[in-house]
């Protein structure tokens, strides 16, 4: 079985073979897409379209030094923050698996054990949606990568272009304001 | 086959595309690291040619003279232009060194505080040298708004009130005694003692520019006291150049300063 450096080594002198990193991220990147707030199934289709084409014409591009995953993976955003900017919006609100809910509820759960008395796990989930989408973007987006995506701080840095140590500022602000925004809503209590 | 693997493969043929040869992206990177180089040498220049003016105008050791002249000095004797200029550059070049191929991961510390450090060393062993020099004149032909130091250093030597004045000297009527045309045209009557401090190795001479750290005794008659006086061109710079054309003098005609001095002397004991 070939490894992802040889494939792409391939793609590079054959578009056919170019067809299995296609396999190998189209579902993964959907799943990234949708997550950064691109809802509509038709506009993933054609923002998926346009970040393999960019991809196959930049393959000369890709350093080897850095994960073919990370590369596609920024591809892929800036194509997603492309068309936020165009559409003069950004990403809609999510509603997000069990697991997902468990990865931002045990963020917040030290400070929240009144709240998991008084409002059940419904509302709970729906109040994590919500807040999430209150963050600004710029932390928003690391929390996804590092919660949902499961990247590590390295591969963050190598997709939004910053350096580690900017990554872990942006995640322990982004945390906070999280919480802050989370127990804000609680206060007001209008879900 | 997705539907998307399949839409995509089928365009890709049909369309003739192929991946940006990878040259592109060389020439594209190596473009980016010339233009941050490029900023780079001319922030350089810009630096050198900072510390060309405050070793020439001797800014430093004014401002522990009188610190009360320190706005002026720094007003009209740092160029805050080429400050501002050379600092600019150096922060481009760290925009550019960020923006190159993993630019990202290189800390700023290093690339803004490691490049202004470069700069700077790069800058003052520059300015020692006589291109500097050269810079300035070409810089002086061609730009409109550029000053020499000269023409900053005249500045500096135009404030009586605080102890400042140059110009030329007029006339050396005897020891004590001397006038001076001032940068501003208007002459000066000098009152020199056996307190006026001045190099021992210069000859002062009619028509020589020079600079003078004294007090101001007459606004309306225009008298200046000297404390110290020296050569417009500079203590230093001067004094060494001076102290190679005294020794080379003395060997020729001896002590020709002495001589001078001696004359007048001889010539006012006459008189008396």
């Amino acid at each position: 079985m070939l490894t992802e450096r040889e494939i792409i080594q391939r793609a590079r002198e054959n578009s056919d073979a170019f067809g299995q990193i296609i396999d190998l991220y189209e579902g993964k990147l959907k799943r990234y897409l949708f997550r950064l707030g691109v809802m509509e199934t038709e506009d993933q289709e054609d923002l998926l379209q346009e970040v393999f084409w960019k991809s196959y014409k930049n393959l000369n591009d890709f350093d080897d030094g850095l994960s073919f995953s990370s590369w596609i993976y920024r591809i892929t955003r800036n194509t997603a923050y492309d068309f936020f900017r165009k559409k003069k919006s950004q990403g809609k609100l999510q509603i997000f698996s069990e697991d997902v809910y468990d990865l931002f509820w045990n963020q917040l759960k030290d400070e929240t054990q009144d709240i998991e008395k008084k409002f059940d796990k419904k509302q709970r989930r729906k109040a994590i949606a919500i807040v999430l989408q209150k963050v600004p973007e710029k932390y928003r987006e690391v929390l996804i990568l590092l919660f949902l995506e499961e990247k590590s701080y390295k591969e963050i840095s190598d997709i939004l272009q910053k350096k580690e140590n900017t990554v872990a500022t942006l995640l322990a602000r982004g945390k906070q304001k999280f919480k802050k925004l989370f127990l804000q809503k609680f206060n007001i209590s209008d879900f | 086959m997705s539907n998307l693997k399949n839409r995509l493969l089928k365009k890709l043929k049909t369309e003739d595309v192929h991946p940006i040869s990878k040259l592109y992206f060389v020439l594209k990177n190596a473009g980016i690291w010339i233009l941050a180089g490029l900023f780079f040498i001319f922030s350089i220049f810009a630096t050198a040619l900072v510390f060309y003016f405050i070793m020439n105008l001797e800014i430093i050791s004014l401002i522990w003279e009188a610190p009360r002249m320190i706005p002026k000095l720094v007003f009209v004797g740092v160029p805050i232009f080429w400050v501002l200029f050379s600092l600019g550059l150096v922060f481009f070049t760290g925009l550019f060194i960020e923006k190159t191929k993993g630019g990202y991961r290189r800390s700023t510390l290093f690339v803004f505080g490691g490049g202004f450090l470069l700069q700077l060393i790069l800058g003052v062993s520059l300015s020692q040298t006589t291109l500097t020099e050269v810079m300035e004149k070409q810089l002086e032909r061609r730009v409109n708004f550029f000053e020499n130091v000269n023409q900053k250093k005249e500045k500096i030597w135009r404030v009586p009130e605080e102890g400042f004045l140059g110009g030329k000297i007029l006339e050396i009527s005897d020891l004590e005694n001397w006038m001076l045309l001032g940068f501003r045209g208007e002459e000066w009557q000098l009152k020199l003692s056996k307190k006026t401090k001045m190099p021992q190795n210069v000859e002062f001479k009619e028509g020589q520019k020079v600079c003078i750290r004294g007090k101001l005794i007459d606004r309306e008659a225009r008298i200046f006291e000297v404390q110290e006086i020296f050569p417009f061109r500079g203590r230093q710079k001067e004094l060494r150049k001076n102290m190679r054309q005294f020794q080379e003098n003395q060997l020729k005609n001896g002590a020709g300063i002495l001589r001078r001095v001696g004359r007048i002397k001889r010539k006012e004991a006459l008189m008396q």
